[in-house]
């Protein structure tokens, strides 16, 4: 089950938009689980560094293998890598639990609801262990790359038989 | 960077070359063919899966530490130089990354991710290497996350961040490499289903089989020649020596017509009055072993 958590108050239209769009590219059930509220001290000159909020975040009750994926309208800041700032609009954590995603940045109307679905199912991904994936079509593409900023949120066939698996081979 | 027995203990961080990162857990013994032997016991960081090194083989398995950072910087540095092209061999591509998966090294990893990230931008991986590249960015990501001990999403970000920089299309590939590269994966899947040029060499094509099979059936429509027909209606112990032919002769006998050009196919299918003139020909043929 994936349980889509706002952590602030966001349109109910948008969310039950995000979970038809996920339930569809996982085969997976999905729910809106209401909003909790977001840690302060995850919130840093203006913006939300993710890894800390995923940590300090309320997590609403779930069964083990359920995913738990946190939407914000705030906006997250920039990691500092090795190689590079890298923008960040969702972090997950890999193989694990949670995942946030923001809003902030995306384009508002129509186009809203594809490009926040498109993050979700490329966080969602991370969760199911998959990597970024060399298809531009894909959800799973380098998401601060321009084919990712157009395009349906679906999975390639690749990526879409590795999550399959994983599903299938999850606990519960 | 191999790593001696004496260098471990419990907690260490280490790599096995296609297994990834491990947590060295502690010593065992064990007997193995009646024999008494000490193994090193890891614990794969991924799942938990326990993996034993004989203590004496460390080195060769290939066992070594976690790459520090200014291993990580010279990958990253790797990876960001510009490349000429992939490698479109798609044979020496496959012996090249096969070795360096086995090596294990992490600079080999950054290699094949690298090489089959850039094919990539000629036109889709074929399954298994689409399954290589997978496998070798896990390693890698796994192995780099370790070492700079960050997230693995941060890892793999990283790897990205150079891979495919923000705000950088994708450049667009040659048509005439294009084309190479299509034979080229022709050539790779032919060798995953076992039709590689070897197999074709021994086998008959399939445009040769048909025609050997059409000839099977033209023969009784042409209507079969008298000889081999008296032949036929000969009681069976006239027939032995025919059967008794070998295997091996038969083969031969058959081979000639298997592997017809598709010209002579075109020659055969002439019109009547040469299929005539070609019978008494295939008659002697036919009948000329039964002697």
């Amino acid at each position: 089950m994936i349980r889509v958590v706002a952590l602030e108050a966001l349109d109910e239209e948008l969310m039950s938009g995000l979970t038809r769009i996920l339930y569809q590219a996982y085969g997976l059930g999905c729910e809106f689980a209401g909003e909790v509220e977001l840690p302060d001290e995850a919130l840093k000159a203006g913006k939300l560094d993710a890894p800390l909020l995923l940590e300090k975040v309320e997590r609403v009750a779930s069964y083990a293998d359920d995913k738990i994926l946190y939407v914000t309208n705030q906006p997250l800041a920039p990691r500092s890598l090795p190689s590079g700032k890298a923008p960040t609009p969702g972090f997950a954590q890999y193989a694990g639990e949670c995942a946030v995603l923001t809003t902030h940045g995306l384009p508002e109307g129509d186009p809203l609801l594809k490009r926040l679905a498109k993050q979700a199912v490329h966080d969602v991904g991370h969760l199911w262990e998959l990597h970024h994936c060399l298809d531009p079509r894909c959800s799973m593409y380098a998401p601060w790359s321009p084919p990712f900023q157009s395009g349906e949120p679906v999975l390639c066939p690749f990526c879409r038989d590795k999550s399959d698996h994983r599903i299938r081979m999850a606990k519960t | 960077m191999g790593i001696a027995e004496a260098d471990l203990k419990a907690g260490d961080r280490v790599v096995y070359p296609n297994q990834g990162v491990c947590r060295v857990v502690g010593t065992t013994e064990m007997d193995i063919g009646g024999q008494r032997e000490t193994f090193i016991k890891l614990a794969r960081e991924d799942d938990d899966a326990v993996v034993m090194v004989p203590k004496g083989r460390l080195a060769r398995v290939g066992l070594r530490r976690v790459a520090d950072t200014a291993d990580i910087e010279q990958i990253f540095a790797y990876l960001a130089a510009p490349v000429e092209g992939p490698e479109l061999d798609w044979k020496v591509r496959h012996r090249t990354h096969g070795e360096r998966m086995a090596e294990g090294g992490l600079l080999g990893l950054a290699q094949v991710v690298k090489s089959l990230a850039t094919l990539a931008d000629l036109r889709p991986l074929p399954p298994k290497e689409r399954e290589l590249y997978d496998s070798a960015r896990h390693l890698l990501v796994m192995e780099i996350a370790a070492a700079i001990s960050q997230p693995e999403i941060s890892a793999e970000d990283a790897v990205d961040l150079v891979l495919f920089p923000p705000g950088v299309e994708r450049k667009k590939p040659d048509p005439a490499i294009l084309a190479d590269a299509e034979e080229d994966l022709e050539g790779i899947e032919n060798a995953e289903e076992g039709t590689g040029e070897a197999a074709e060499e021994e086998e008959p094509s399939a445009e040769e089989e048909e025609a050997a099979e059409e000839d099977k059936e033209e023969k009784p429509k042409r209507g079969r020649p008298k000889k081999a027909a008296a032949a036929a209606k000969k009681p069976a112990a006239a027939k032995k020596p025919a059967a008794k032919k070998p295997a091996a002769k038969k083969a031969a006998a058959k081979k000639p017509a298997a592997k017809k050009p598709a010209a002579e196919k075109a020659a055969a299918k002439k019109p009547a009055a040469k299929k005539a003139a070609a019978k008494p020909k295939a008659a002697k043929s036919t009948t000329k072993p039964k002697k």
